[in-house]
């Protein structure tokens, strides 16, 4: 019986011709897209559980300010994590601190030197393994991975970068700076995709206490609380209710503190570890949202599919009503008959999924490309074959039983005329086209509106000219580099600031006014300049005047406008201002300038001059002469500081990483927008294909009787586009609700107009028109009589 | 034994209201040969599909069997049908997918039939229906008679009580009809008890007796003397 019913199976598929074709193939495209996208979204999900105590594990993040002035920040100063170590806070288990390295970034392994990019280096207290627990250590002791205070940790792909082996403990690393020397204490497997910690190449925490050197009245490391630079994390005993620890720790920073001005203290928040990934530090699931979208896609594309195939196989099943009636008088029951089309189903399932597993291997690059993914996806993996399972018992579920249980149910009488399906059915088939339209209309509109958001931020006035600049990193050399290359006839401006304008400024709530509420815990970004910073990179100034050259404006702040309206300073030129221990006054406001991604507004921001603070040297090369500019700058370079590699970086190249995530969003929209058009067209194409078909008599009869080919072409391609115009009414107030939601993801945004509807409408139109009309052209076009023999 | 009382069929389209069947009583007894003749449309075919239990009554009784089948659900009739009826029409009804072997085999591959058995009786079927040479070969590659050879070795391969045919002559040019008829009429001498619905007197004859049926009623019979 099952080998029978197996060979039917087979017959019927390779019977169906380009039916199967259509349907194995849609299918197959189908299933491999939205596997890659839910795997991805799997990714997402477990994002830092390799930690075997994930779920006890927490970051404790700290608030700043209270109502609009309310910030969060995923780091603390030393001391808290001091005090979660010492092992007196009830509930921690265990603790440990994370942070950033900025102190040197070229090292030296044997006589190559390279220049580390920031975010790979990192330091972390001893014990930082054994917290978390979920980093391999290939080599080396995970309790003891700083043997000693000259010891750094590598990753695997560090040491084979540095040694040529992975096996590099005890060898030794030079910090190009200090020339001190560190040896390997161990190794770890790189980092996996799905870890929110990342660096690569880490030093003890020890190394930046001993390279501290004041903060104010803070002589320690760990007793600077005024510094926010540190990640701590802390692992609770099993039950603690984290809010109570966070408590406990706030407490101790009141205590340890005892300020007259409580508006200056923090509040200490604790955040899950596996949340760290989806959620910003306030709560806000803003890594969640794009989550859920691709989830959302991956579900849109597969209904498609299933749609489908159940169009497909309800409008082929006219063809096999005869059999079924037969099979009933023969002796068939209904679930015979089903047994025999879930077969049928399967078969056609698992020939896809063997056609998504090849389309999925060839996908697995653009994926890696798309996602910023390096690893992850391997057909070896089981839990990718669980998927794959999965999504196919799933599609069977939702496109397979529908299909079977309705030809199943045929009346065998009616279908021995060849008369298996109903009006209802036909009329099933009509709402899963309107269906499948109206998600590609969805998809289309969306495609256009984000694309066009994304056209809106580039082409956003930033405030300033970014043309021909590119900036170096010069640390206490700048000022001599300014001079040597300000008189070369390839340089236009020279300029210098604490960094480059969008890896982000230093952030204060150190700040004083007139009008300033007592106790207002306001955050502003702050910045030192070049006295000619403002003028020559083209920021515009609305009010007031530039800095003058010299120490004469060491005690003037230039702010923004956001910052003006922020403070509430009323007539601000000449205004007392006071930052950090300067006093001085107010003597000019810029016009916003933009150097932060488009989610945020720009933020409050006070320029002022402090010239030992520019470690970034800003050149604006003349139109014609970047590349000479650039070959001057490396010779200058190569002669003042031979032992550091020449680095440098467009502005333009720093603003379009600025819109690296919208624009990944505005990629993947417009692949999976085009795939579900693509599939909703396969299936169109075959319904066309079924309905000329059936109609061939009447075609020919028409045609005898003398209708033109126009009109027959007109009556097959009305009913669909009548469909396709259904799904663009029901599609357009959805779409523009989701994208209309998307938008306020941005502080700023177009509107949508018409014109987008008008556009996306015409579009599916279009695309429709050419699937159906091609059908009911080659139908129009048959010979009459042989149309007619045909039956 | 068949017999049906004041049995009643209505077609209600959403314009019209057809009665199919108006009041039939019909009786058949074991092993008879019985052929129900009349004009286009007079329910010939309706009666058949429910004494095939193919179909309900709208009104009337029906006993198939000593059983009482008018009231039965789909699925009841189904299980009754299952190799007690063999079915042949006059457009012969094979599965074109399925080669005339399988076509032969299906009855018996519903009944859970033994492989061993089955071949037995398929290959039985097929010599006896001469057509065992074609046994590989898909319908569409058969003439006329070879095909209606085939839906009588299908028929009556699970060696049904009753076998029900529709017009079976009707596609077959008259050498290979009265073939089919001879067939027919070997069957019945062997004891099945047959119906058939048939438009020819020549092959009418070939029954015991002849219901004349007319606008759903039976108006005659002839008795084959
Ligand atoms: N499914 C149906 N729906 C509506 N009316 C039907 C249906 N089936 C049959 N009829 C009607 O019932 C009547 C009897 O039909 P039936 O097919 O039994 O005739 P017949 O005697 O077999 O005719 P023929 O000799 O042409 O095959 C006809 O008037 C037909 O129109
Ligand atoms: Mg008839």
């Amino acid at each position: 019986m099952l080998t029978n019913t197996l060979k039917l199976a087979w017959r019927n598929l390779t019977a169906g011709g380009w039916y199967s074709v259509l349907n194995v193939g849609g299918l197959a495209v189908v299933l491999a897209v939205s596997v890659l996208l839910l795997w991805w979204v799997k990714d997402e999900l477990t994002f830092d559980r390799f930690h075997p105590a994930a779920d006890r594990i927490y970051r404790i993040n700290s608030r700043h300010g209270t109502g609009a002035d309310e910030q969060y920040w995923q780091s603390c100063p030393a001391p808290i994590g001091v005090a979660a170590m010492s092992g007196r806070v009830p509930g921690i288990e265990k603790a440990t601190r994370l942070a950033g390295l900025y102190d040197f970034n070229s090292l030296r392994a044997g006589n190559q030197t390279y220049a580390e990019k920031s975010n790979d280096l990192g330091y972390a207290d001893e014990n930082f393994l054994d917290v978390f627990g979920g980093f391999r250590v290939l080599y080396g002791n995970i309790a003891q991975p700083f043997p000693t205070p000259n010891s750094v940790v590598l990753t695997e792909a560090m040491a084979l970068k540095y040694f040529g082996t992975a096996n590099a403990v005890g060898k030794t690393l030079t910090v190009v700076d200090s020339n001190r020397v560190f040896s390997v204490g161990a190794v770890l497997a790189d980092l996996p995709d799905n870890s929110s910690y990342h660096r690569k190449i880490i030093f003890p925490m020890s190394l930046r206490k001993r390279l501290f050197t004041g903060n104010g009245p803070w002589k320690l490391m760990d007793d600077d609380w005024g510094n926010f630079s540190f990640a701590t994390y802390v692992k609770v005993a099993p039950g603690v209710d984290p809010a109570r620890v966070a408590k406990t720790l706030t407490d101790i920073q009141n205590k340890a503190r005892n300020t007259s001005e409580p508006g200056q203290l923090s509040t200490y928040t604790t955040q899950a570890l596996t949340t760290l990934h989806l959620y910003e530090p306030d709560g806000h699931d803003t890594g969640l949202q794009q989550v859920r979208m691709m989830g959302l896609i991956a579900l849109l594309l597969l209904s498609i599919g299933c749609i489908n195939y159940v169009n497909l196989t309800t409008a082929r099943a006219t063809r096999r009503a005869r059999e079924v009636g037969v099979r009933k008088v023969v002796g068939a029951e209904s679930g015979h008959l089903m047994g025999q089309l879930l077969v049928e189903s399967l078969l056609t399932l698992a020939l896809s999924l063997v056609l998504a597993v090849g389309l999925i291997q060839l996908m697995i690059p653009f994926y890696r490309d798309l996602t910023g993914k390096t690893l992850g996806f391997s057909l070896l993996d089981p839990q990718v074959w669980l998927f794959l399972v999965g999504a196919l018992l799933v599609t069977l579920l939702l496109a397979g039983v529908y299909p079977a249980l309705l030809i199943a149910r045929f009346d065998p009488i009616r279908s021995l005329r060849g008369r298996g399906v109903t009006g209802s059915q036909a009329g099933l088939r009509r709402v899963l086209v309107v269906t499948q339209f109206a998600l590609a209309t969805g998809l289309i509109f969306s495609t256009l509106v984000i694309g066009n958001q994304l056209s809106f931020l580039q082409k956003r006035e930033l405030g300033f000219n970014k043309t021909h600049i590119f900036t170096i990193q010069t640390n206490d050399k700048t000022e001599a580099f300014r001079k040597a290359l300000a008189n070369e006839s390839s340089v236009e401006h020279t300029a210098s600031a604490t960094t480059e304008l969008t890896s982000g400024m230093g952030s204060t709530s150190d700040t004083e006014w007139d009008e300033k509420t007592p106790g207002r815990n306001f955050m502003m970004n702050q910045m030192s300049v070049s006295h000619n910073f403002v003028q020559d990179m083209g920021m515009t100034l609305v009010a007031g005047r530039n800095f003058r050259e010299g120490k004469a404006d060491s005690l003037s702040f230039i702010v923004n406008e956001t910052a003006i309206r922020d403070m509430g300073i009323s007539n601000p030129i000449g205004k007392r201002f006071k930052l950090h221990d300067w006093n001085g006054q107010i003597i000019g406001v810029v016009k916003d300038f933009v150097f932060s991604s488009a989610r945020e507004k720009v933020p409050p921001t006070i320029l002022f001059l402090r010239p030992e603070w520019n470690g970034t040297l800003y050149v604006r090369a003349t139109g014609q002469n970047t590349k000479q500019a650039l070959a001057t700058a490396e010779r200058i370079w190569k002669q003042n500081s031979p032992q550091y590699p020449f680095e440098y970086r467009f502005l333009d190249d720093a603003y379009d990483q600025l819109y690296k995530a919208e624009q990944r969003t505005g990629q993947l929209f417009r692949f999976f927008a085009g795939i579900a058009i693509l599939i909703s067209c396969l299936g169109l194409f075959g319904l066309a294909a079924y309905t000329a078909e059936q109609r061939t008599k009447e075609i020919g009869v028409r045609k005898v009787l003398g209708a033109s080919i126009p009109s027959i072409v007109g009556l097959l391609s009305k009913d669909f586009l009548t469909l396709v115009g259904v799904a663009i009414v029901i599609a357009s107030p959805v779409a523009w609700w989701a994208m209309n939601n998307w938008l306020h993801e941005f502080a700023y945004q177009i509107s949508i107009e018409w014109w987008v509807f008008a556009l996306a409408g015409l579009l599916a139109v279009g695309i429709a028109l050419l699937t159906v009309s091609f059908q009911s052209i080659r139908a129009a076009l048959m010979d009459p009589v042989k149309s007619l023999r045909s039956e | 034994m068949i017999q049906t009382v004041n049995l009643q069929k209505l077609f209600a389209t959403e314009e019209v209201e057809t009665t199919a069947l108006n009041g039939i009583n019909m009786d058949v007894k074991d092993g008879e040969f019985v052929a129900i003749m009349g004009p286009s449309g007079c329910g010939k075919s309706t009666l058949l599909n429910i004494i095939g239990l193919l179909d309900n009554p709208s009104d009337g009784q029906y006993n198939f069997y000593g059983t009482e089948v008018s009231k039965m659900t789909e699925r009841e009739r189904a299980q009754l049908r299952k190799g007690s009826i063999g079915f042949v029409f006059q457009s012969f009804n094979l599965i074109d997918e399925l080669t005339v072997y399988e076509n032969v085999e299906l009855p018996l591959l519903y009944l859970k039939t033994p492989a061993e058995e089955r071949k037995t009786r398929v290959e039985e079927a097929l010599n006896r229906m001469n057509i065992m040479h074609r046994r590989n070969h898909f319908p569409q590659q058969l003439s006329g008679g070879q095909q209606q050879r085939t839906a009588i070795a299908r028929a009556v391969v699970a060696k049904p009580k009753l076998i029900l045919a529709d017009e079976p002559t009707g596609n077959l040019d008259s050498k290979n009809g009265e073939e089919v008829m001879k067939l027919l009429g070997e069957l019945n001498d062997e004891g099945t008890t047959i119906i058939m619905v048939t438009h020819s007197p020549y092959d009418a004859g070939f029954a015991h007796r002849t219901v004349n049926l007319f606008d759903g009623k039976v108006v005659t019979e002839n008795i084959r003397v």
